[in-house]
């Protein structure tokens, strides 16, 4: 019994672990705080183990990696404005040379603010479907969502992602001129 | 149903294009991994790739291409511009990828795996052979899981509140009832951070250690708790290196090192000083 529990453990990481750090990462937890939410996905998904019906586990891991996200976004306003909120969250970043590190690294914060921007229903499928590379259906059966109501969220999300990348670029570009 | 294509295929101008594209590189470290693992009590040493190896093959190519991309970029930068600077940003860039904070890393040193039997270690062996695929794909509707409460035994940063409040209503399909999550920065100081940075790099890759010192202390007095400041620190190191100054150079590297002794930033210092001393 502990073995077959074991088992499936570490079945469930290894299948899960890179999906459900990338999609913490990419629905709002920040850089700095991103390995200790995947932990906390799995050690929730350990404690509960026995509840997850075979064929489920990536399901629940991803609604947990949801809640998880949300108490991390909630918890890091809570310091920003305790630190008077001027701090720019820890970045994730792979620098790609020194030239293009700043490009780079803007860009990749500013997909965190538009994606931040997005209601989180709408942050969900945007991730899902344009940086995981899902189909539709797989993203309605891990969401347990109808199909249409996918394309639904789908388009709202890419309506909010252009109009949220418009408001970047002209925030971007004014500044670039005042400097 | 009618699959659109991907906004980066279609429909994203450059701006937009540029923005999806900066996800590529979004990967966990081994680090992060085995210490899940531990904490799961399978802490077998599994290679992350493995880990990875049953998702979407695309979004995997990306990855690994951009990280070529990366290495080889580095590489060929590191060359150019001398092996203290290389040490210093290829181990920042490590630094500002991988490292949790110093209270979690030191946490996950000390860990160790759960106890397993051995007929649990060839059961997992088992499971770990290549074989099944992800799950997310299975059609049929189940009672959803609550996550449960209970505080991750061995994290401080991370409350338990989430599992502890987790309300009944997430065994539904929708994700709709989250607030939108707050803005991770400001534009403004996005900008402003990196830009500094990017003078001090960039001067230091002229050799010109006084105008770097300078951008850094500009930095520091902007962003004292800045979300650069491994790069900053670990530039400034090889600054004071190179202009000459060794006891500060010192000093600095032994701030670094005292914070956290194992840490890669750690690494980076006292490599930067190693090199110090080569011929």
């Amino acid at each position: 019994m502990l073995a077959e529990r074991t088992a499936r453990l570490a079945a469930l990481a290894r299948d899960n672990f890179h999906f459900i750090w990338r999609s913490l990462r990419r629905l709002g937890v920040s850089a700095g705080s991103v390995d200790d939410a995947a932990q906390q996905v799995f050690e929730v998904a350990s404690r509960r183990l026995e509840e997850i019906e075979p064929g489920r586990e990536r399901a629940f891991l991803f609604k947990t990696a949801i809640l998880v996200t949300a108490e991390a976004t909630r918890r890091a306003a809570t310091q920003r404005a305790r630190d008077g909120g001027d701090a720019v969250d820890e970045l994730d970043a792979a620098l790609p040379s020194p030239e293009d590190a700043s490009d780079w690294l803007r860009r990749r914060l500013l997909l965190d603010r538009v994606l931040a921007a997005m209601p989180v229903d709408l942050r969900v499928t945007f991730v899902l479907f344009e940086l995981e590379e899902l189909s539709m259906i797989e993203i309605a059966r891990l969401l347990e969502l109808r199909p249409g109501t996918v394309a639904s969220r789908l388009r709202r999300a890419r309506e909010a992602f252009h109009t949220e990348a418009r408001r970047c670029r002209r925030l971007d570009s004014s500044e670039g001129q005042t400097e | 149903m009618k699959q659109p294509r991907r906004l980066a295929d279609a429909g994203a101008d450059e701006f937009e294009r540029g923005l999806l594209s900066a996800s590529s590189a979004d990967a966990p470290s081994d680090h992060a991994y085995h210490r899940t693992l531990a904490s799961l009590g399978v802490g077998l040493l599994i290679p992350l790739s493995t880990a990875g190896a049953a998702h979407g093959a695309g979004v995997a190519a990306a990855t690994s291409k951009l990280g070529a991309t990366v290495v080889a970029k580095w590489l060929a930068t590191g060359m150019a511009l001398g092996a203290v600077t290389v040490s210093a940003v290829t181990v920042t860039g490590r630094v500002l990828t991988s490292t949790p904070s110093a209270v979690v890393s030191e946490q996950a040193r000390t860990e160790r795996p759960g106890p397993t039997t051995a007929a649990a270690h060839g059961a997992v062996a088992a499971a770990l052979t290549p074989a099944s695929a992800p799950t997310a794909a299975e059609p049929r509707p189940t009672p959803t899981p609550v996550p449960e409460a209970a505080a991750p035994k061995r994290r401080q940063e991370v409350p338990a509140t989430v599992a502890e409040s987790a309300p009944a209503t997430t065994a539904g399909p929708s994700t709709g009832s989250f607030a939108a999550a707050p803005l991770v920065g400001s534009v403004p100081s996005i900008k402003r951070e990196t830009e500094l940075i990017g003078t001090a790099q960039r001067a230091l890759q002229r050799g010109d250690g006084p105008s770097t010192l300078s951008a850094l202390a500009r930095y520091r007095s902007e962003f004292p708790h800045g979300a650069l400041g491994p790069e900053a620190r670990l530039l400034e190191l090889s600054a004071l290196l190179r202009t000459g100054q060794r006891d500060r150079a010192r000093a600095a590297a032994a701030q670094i090192i005292a914070k956290d002794p194992t840490g890669q930033e750690a690494d980076a210092a006292r490599a930067l000083l190693g090199k110090s001393h080569e011929p």
